[in-house]
This record gives C-alpha cells, sequence and structure tokens, in this order.
C-alpha cells in the first residue's frame, strides 16, 4: 500500500539545507519565493527590482538561517522580516544590490509576453503613485502596513517578522492609518498630487 | 486588493521559468558558500557573475586589515572551521553587532578592510540614514558562509556571541602568502592574452608548486572554439584553480567599447545597436547581443555582460543607475 507523505515542514527544509542538502533550500525558495516577490514589488514598484531582491532576500535568509525565528512551522513571516531589512538599504546602497546579484546572477529576467507586460507596467505606474503617497510614512510605519494590510500577516507575525513586541505594531499600524485618513480627508485620494518621494523613500530608514 | 483606502495591484506570479533559473542558481550558490561546499572543480565553480565583476581579484587586500579591527579575533580560540588561507574575499559589513543588523556586502577590491567597511558605513549603504561617525572598532569573523564578517565591536568574544569563529590565528601570515600567489597567478593570465587550455593548465601549476601549494588541484572547464581562452578562478576554501575556458579578449572588449560608446545606458535600441556596431566592427558578427531585462527609469542602465559562448550571445545584464 502506498502512503502519502507529509509536505516537509520550511523548518524541516532549513534543517536539511543546513545539514548538506541545499536543495531543501531550493524548496524553500519555492514555496515562498511568490510572496516575497510580490512584497518586494509593493515596496518598489519594479517587478524586475523585485525579482532581483526576491533572490537577494533568499541569499540574505541562508546567510542569517542560525538567527531563524520560525512562527509555527512556517518561515514565511522571518523572510518578510529578512525582506523588510534588504528593501530598507535598497534605495541606498546600490552597490550592496549589485554585490548580491554578482553572487545571484540576474537570469533572463524580462521576456515577459506582449500582454503581460502592459499589465505589469499598470501595476508599476498604479504602485508608484501609492508609494508617493505613502510617502508620509516613516519606514517602520510603513513596514507594518504592508505586513499586515497588503500581505496579511497577524500582529503576532509581523511583531516576529520586524523583531518588535506585538503593541509596537498594533501602534504604528494605528498611527499609519491615522496619518493616511487625514491625507486621505485632505487630499481627496488625489495620489498623483502627494509630495514628490523617490521610491526609494518607502525602502528608506 | 483595496486596504486602507489604497488600491494595490493583485498579486502575480513569479515568471515560472525565471523561478526554476533563480531556484537553480540559489542552490548551486549554497551549495558552494554551505557546509556541504564540493571539493572539486565543479564544486568550485565561480561561473556566471558578469564579466566586469569577474575579472581577477585582489583576495590579498584582506592582509590591509589594521590591527584595531580584529580585536576579538586575537582572542582566538576553538572552533575553527577552515584554514586561515580558505577564506574568499566577500566581505559584509555590519550596522550592528548582530547578524540580523543592516549590512552591506560587496567583493573586496583593493581596499583596506576597516576603511572599506567605513566608507560603507558613511555612505548610508549600511544604514540610512548615517546614525553617526563610523565605529572606532571593527570585529572581523569567519562568515558562516564564506568569506568575513565584519561588525561594530560589540564586547568580548562577539564572533563566538554570533556563532562565528574569530578570524583564525596565523590569518595574515597566511593572507600574505596567498597574495604574493595570487599576484603571481594574475600577472601570468594577463586578460590581454589568451592562454590555451593546455598552456593555461600547466602554467597555474607552476605558480602554485613556485608558492608551495602544491597540494592544490588545478582543474578546466567550459573550453570550446567560442571560449578558448583560459583564466584562472581561485576557490581557496576547497584548495582549488579552476581555468576556466572564457571569450577572446578582444570580443570582450568589442563589447566593452560598445557599451562604453553608450555609457552603459539605455535607450535600449541604443544601446544594443552600439554593442552590435563594436561587435561587427571587430570581426564578431556571428555573436548575437541581448538585453536580458527591460531599463527602467530606475535602471536605466546595465552593469556588464555575460558571453555563453554555445549560444554565441552576448548577454547585457545588471541593474544600474548610471551615477
Amino acid at each position: 500500500m502506498s502512503q502519502v507523505m507529509p509536505d516537509p515542514t520550511d523548518q524541516d527544509l532549513l534543517a536539511r539545507a543546513a545539514a548538506g542538502e541545499p536543495e531543501a533550500f531550493g524548496m524553500l525558495f519555492e514555496r515562498h519565493a511568490r510572496s516575497i516577490y510580490n512584497f518586494c514589488f509593493r515596496r518598489t514598484a519594479d517587478w524586475t527590482a523585485a525579482e532581483d531582491l526576491t533572490s537577494a532576500v533568499f541569499l540574505a535568509a541562508w546567510r542569517r538561517r542560525v538567527e531563524v525565528r520560525p512562527s509555527g512551522d512556517s518561515l514565511l513571516p522571518w523572510l518578510y522580516g529578512v525582506a523588510a531589512n534588504q528593501l530598507r538599504n535598497h534605495a541606498r546602497s546600490a552597490r550592496r544590490l549589485r554585490a548580491a546579484l554578482a553572487r545571484v546572477e540576474s537570469p533572463g529576467s524580462v521576456a515577459d509576453f506582449a500582454d503581460e507586460v502592459e499589465q505589469r507596467l499598470d501595476d508599476e505606474a498604479r504602485m508608484r503613485r501609492i508609494l508617493r503617497f505613502l510617502g508620509i510614512l516613516p519606514v517602520h510605519e510603513l513596514d507594518v502596513l504592508s505586513l499586515c494590510s497588503w500581505q496579511g500577516l497577524s500582529y503576532e507575525e509581523a511583531a516576529m517578522a520586524l523583531d518588535v513586541p506585538v503593541g509596537t505594531v498594533r501602534s504604528r499600524l494605528s498611527r499609519a492609518r491615522a496619518r493616511l485618513r487625514e491625507l486621505e480627508a485632505g487630499s481627496g485620494h488625489e495620489v498623483d498630487e502627494a509630495p514628490a518621494v523617490s521610491h526609494g523613500k518607502a525602502g528608506t530608514q | 486588493m483595496n486596504t486602507d483606502g489604497l488600491t494595490i495591484p493583485d498579486e502575480r506570479e513569479f515568471p515560472s521559468d525565471r523561478l526554476r533559473v533563480r531556484q537553480a542558481r540559489l542552490v548551486e550558490q549554497i551549495s558552494r558558500t554551505g557546509p556541504s561546499a564540493g571539493s572539486g572543480p565543479d564544486g568550485a565553480n565561480r561561473g556566471g557573475r558578469p564579466v566586469r565583476t569577474k575579472r581577477r581579484r585582489r583576495i590579498a587586500v584582506l592582509v590591509l586589515v589594521p590591527a584595531a579591527i580584529i580585536g576579538a579575533a586575537v582572542a582566538y580560540s576553538a572552533n575553527v572551521d577552515r584554514s586561515p588561507s580558505q577564506l574568499g574575499d566577500e566581505v559584509t559589513c555590519f550596522g550592528g553587532s548582530a547578524l540580523d543588523a543592516p549590512a552591506a556586502g560587496a567583493l573586496l577590491s583593493g581596499q583596506d578592510l576597516a576603511a572599506f567597511c567605513d566608507g560603507l558605513w558613511t555612505s548610508g549603504a549600511i544604514t540610512a540614514p548615517v546614525p553617526g561617525p563610523a565605529p572606532d572598532h571593527w570585529v572581523a569573523c569567519e562568515s558562516d558562509a564564506s568569506g568575513v564578517d565584519v561588525f561594530p565591536s560589540g564586547g568580548p568574544d562577539l564572533c563566538g556571541r554570533l556563532g562565528l569563529s574569530p578570524l583564525p590565528p596565523g590569518y595574515f601570515d597566511a593572507e600574505q602568502r596567498y597574495a604574493a600567489m595570487e599576484r603571481d597567478l594574475s600577472s601570468r593570465f594577463p586578460e590581454t592574452e589568451c592562454a590555451a587550455q593546455d598552456t593555461a593548465v600547466a602554467r597555474a601549476r607552476d605558480v602554485l608548486d613556485a608558492h608551495g601549494y602544491t597540494d592544490w588541484r588545478v582543474g578546466a572547464d567550459g573550453f570550446s572554439d567560442a571560449a578558448p581562452c583560459g583564466q584562472p578562478d581561485l576557490d581557496p576554501v576547497n584548495g582549488v584553480v579552476t581555468l576556466r575556458g572564457e571569450i577572446r579578449p578582444e570580443l570582450a572588449a568589442a563589447v566593452d567599447d560598445g557599451l562604453r560608446q553608450a555609457n552603459f545606458c539605455g535607450p535600449a535600441a541604443v544601446l544594443l545597436a552600439d554593442v552590435r556596431a563594436a561587435l561587427d566592427q571587430a570581426g564578431f558578427g556571428e555573436w548575437s547581443v541581448r538585453l536580458d531585462h527591460e531599463l527602467t527609469d530606475q535602471w536605466p542602465c546595465v552593469a556588464g555582460f555575460n558571453p555563453d559562448p554555445q549560444a554565441r550571445t552576448i548577454t547585457l545584464t545588471g541593474h544600474a543607475t548610471g551615477s
């Protein structure tokens, strides 16, 4: 009789990778790359940069594996924390990105089908407007907003990802929402009229 | 999706073809740097870097680390994984005394290590805005992956508390010896000359033996009609020099000329046309040229190129701002 083996947990995969089975880390990448990719896009408004950053996040995660803080069986919140850290340096540190990319070379990044290219360009334009709008937020509030509101993390998971107390997550999210309500009330959602902020502002301290 | 009054784009799939490629490269990377690093020339493979970053680097510069930087390292104890000469050339400077602190990493290329980290600190590359003057003391540890991790001084036994090994004793002597060998090897393989496979292997063996690295192995990889020129790739962790078949220097020079003509930046059509013209002028008309990503306002330039000798294709790659 055949048996159906349960999928290995993230922690299982990490342990296997650390024990000398690098393909297990590749499985972790396959499992969570989509989430990190979309998170990075929403902080950079650039799908291509998000691809590169996703690779850099997993490389950084490997380097920091001794620091891993699992949330249940999932490493995803911790990976979000690693990603937030990467994004924080992203815009101000082209050198760092280039160094990371030198180690995980970009593989033929954009060979998209034409119809999807247009959709992705629309995504980027819309996300740029949103990030300009959110440029009024301190980055630590944007971290919390993006993790809880966009990526759907619980307060506890966001706290673990960012290594702050749960109460801090709640207060930052509350302040972020208050700021946005004020801005929305004042601007009538005319996000294009929001203060011009380089996209890197969203990713820098 | 509509949250907090802002409609953000829906999530998209990571393009599956590129997901596989990136997954494979990640696995390859951690295979080389992790605890299960291979021991042969294949395991030492460093191929795939853009050409401009793959050119030989001066690992020797690690000897220039001032004494202050090894403050805690001299309090060396046990727990050493590698011999002094096995450390590579990757350096990561951290903004705090923890592995999850903000960090900036790069391949060392001639700088003093402390000055290198000072520079990253003051530029805001590690933490922005810059939190204050650069630390008076840095502590260098043997990275758990490869190379060296450098932290602001964080009290005694920082490396141990982070689960890292201090730089091993004899590190500086070993690096000086290693540096001399590496310099000699570099001088024997000028980038403007083409050393055929047999010549390149014999030449590397001579250099290793002359410097006492008789236990190092020499291998060859990737030679072909389109990649006939050997260039050495050092793997200090495994004690291997791999001669890698690379394109002719005239071809690399032609691509560089084309890139410089366009200042490495778009518009894409102009960039491609400039490189194409340079290839044709240099007699490499059978090679094609392509971009591996779309140039954007944020990343309007490329950082370099990768040749694919099998497909005879030059791929312009890397995201750069041009500033």
